[in-house]
């Protein structure tokens, strides 16, 4: 069954959030998640200064890369940080579970060149940009003035703007793969990241 | 509500309202999704007719292609819809880039089209509608969806109304960013990009067409819908005042009762398709629905013909006192 079709856990979240606000723990754990995911993409995309200057991506995936590591520093500024170890323990155990569902890994090593791989990793990207997003999760009254709901929400316009760059690429990309194919790759990895996300939003309010 | 499946792809509908009663399938505009024909559904389920809402591929609940969408699909997707809920034939209701899809439908599967309701849509595009599809295009690539949606809100409603439901509006807004992808808005409108005019393929459709256009819709303005009246013979356009291009939000209980007027009418077998231009009624409760439009409907003033007296006065600007000489000469 196509993943869009469960989405009770959205709407779980949504009702979570209202009853319990945005406290530094759950502050805490949605920066350590979003930073993970930050921190392996800036590694993947710092290869991409090995590539040529001429290169017609390079110029995009380069900004992009700038991008990733001025938003996770304004991340780390903006978030009342918990005083409870034991939530960092418990999101480095999470952050094993990122590597592994995502396989990210895949793509850290090697270079950039264009190729399937390197078409899986803007397929996971993409997936990263349009399907984690917690402003749809909060309440439809909650103001964004303070800093980390000013800053998640910048993230995600932001995020709007520099997917612009996967989207180029996976449609245009010339690969030796047909439509077909090259959906079924796109797809696999959004289901990924979806579960991933689910996996997350349900470590975050399991307390329910 | 249920899902159907086309081609491994989930499409969301809802039905609503009596069996074998007649039915009316909406179809979305690009931002649009099922949710925002509440209104419609529940007031014409009270009417007798059964409702028919769906998302696209691409919007609200229904799959979300990453790497294209075909325009043509829509068509088909809603072919399939009618066969899955078992129905032969429905009142296809069409509003800005679903009138499109409405008209295309008609021409493709006139089998399944008792009726077709065509509001604020489009046939052919002048270089006038490119540009604004492009700019709103601009909007949500380069700045993002939020920019697309506050583009959309003044083209798409009143001033008035915008300012009575400020709240309201930020609510809704909301809700759209939350149900709404921008790689998938994306891909929507960028399926625009193949499309070709097909104005001349409409004098086909035979089945009977009611033409909605707001008053001041500057999106879709009225030689979009005066193309539609004048090649859709079994057609009558009725202009909606005050209305921009949304009017199925900011005047619903007026447009429900233009729906039920019409399916009423063919129902009956008593709809005129003459080709004739009207105008809506603006009270929802007053007894005519319709009043016939006498002028040039393509015009946005009036110009009385001049009376022998209207000549012979000079124009005087407001506040200059008549000198003696001037007093005499008239």
């Amino acid at each position: 069954m196509p993943a869009s079709i469960e989405g009770d856990w959205r709407k779980k979240t949504i009702a979570y959030f209202s009853r319990h606000g945005l406290e530094s723990a759950e502050q805490t754990r949605i920066s350590l998640f979003v930073l993970a995911i930050k921190q392996a993409n800036s590694m993947i995309l710092s290869k991409v200064e090995y590539n040529k200057l001429d290169w017609t991506a390079y110029s995009f995936l380069h900004n992009q890369y700038y991008r990733e590591i001025e938003l996770a520093t304004l991340l780390y500024r903006a978030t009342a940080w918990s005083s409870d170890m034991s939530i960092y323990m418990e999101m480095a155990q999470f952050d094993t579970k990122f590597w592994q569902k995502t396989q990210i890994g895949k793509y850290v090593w090697g270079s950039i060149t264009s190729d399937t791989n390197f078409f899986e990793y803007l397929a996971l990207s993409h997936a990263f940009m349009s399907e984690i997003r917690f402003i749809p999760l909060f309440p439809a009254d909650w103001k964004l003035e303070t800093p980390f709901l000013q800053t998640l929400y910048n993230m995600e316009v932001e995020s709007g703007r520099l997917i612009q760059t996967q989207i180029r690429l996976l449609k245009e990309m010339e690969l030796n793969l047909g439509l077909a194919e090259k959906e079924m790759l796109v797809e696999k990895k959004r289901a990924d990241v979806e579960n991933l996300f689910k996996d997350f939003l349900a470590l975050l309010n399991r307390e329910e | 509500m249920p899902y159907m499946i086309y081609k491994r792809h989930s499409v969301y509908y809802e039905i609503n309202g009596k069996k074998d009663q007649p039915l009316i399938i909406f179809i979305n505009g690009l931002t649009q999704n099922t949710a925002l024909w509440g209104v419609q559904t529940e007031q014409l389920n009270e009417l007798g007719y059964q409702t028919l809402t769906f998302d696209l591929l691409g919007q609200g609940k229904s799959f979300k292609p990453i790497l294209s969408i075909n325009f043509d699909e829509n068509v088909d997707v809603l072919h399939q819809l009618i066969n899955e809920v078992g129905a032969k034939k429905a009142y296809i209701a069409g509003i800005s880039f679903g009138g499109v899809t409405a008209m295309q439908f008609a021409l493709r599967f006139p089998q399944q089209c008792k009726g077709l309701i065509i509001m604020s849509a489009f046939s052919e595009m002048d270089n006038r509608l490119k540009m604004l599809g492009f700019n709103l295009y601009q909007g949500l690539t380069l700045v993002g969806l939020n920019m697309l949606l506050d583009l959309l809100l003044p083209i798409n409603l009143s001033s008035q109304y915008l300012k009575e439901n400020e709240q309201r509006l930020k609510s809704l807004r909301k809700l759209s960013l939350a149900k709404n992808d921008l790689y998938a808005v994306q891909n929507l409108m960028e399926s625009i990009n193949t499309f070709e005019g097909f104005t001349g393929e409409l004098k086909k459709v035979k089945t009977p067409t009611l033409i909605l256009n707001g008053e001041f819709d500057y999106l879709t303005p009225r030689w979009c819908h005066e193309l539609m009246r004048q090649n859709i013979k079994n057609s009558r356009l009725v202009i909606i005042q005050h209305a921009f291009h949304a009017f199925t939000i900011e005047f619903p209980m007026i447009t429900n009762r233009l729906f039920d007027y019409f399916v009423r009418k063919v129902e009956n077998n008593t709809w005129k398709g003459d080709q004739t231009v009207w105008v809506a009624t603006d009270n929802p409760k007053s007894k005519e629905v319709l009043y016939p439009y006498h002028g040039d409907h393509m015009r946005a003033i009036c110009i009385a013909p001049l009376k022998e007296k209207d000549t012979e006065k000079p124009a005087r600007r407001p506040g200059v006192k008549k000198t003696k000489k001037a007093a005499k000469t008239g």
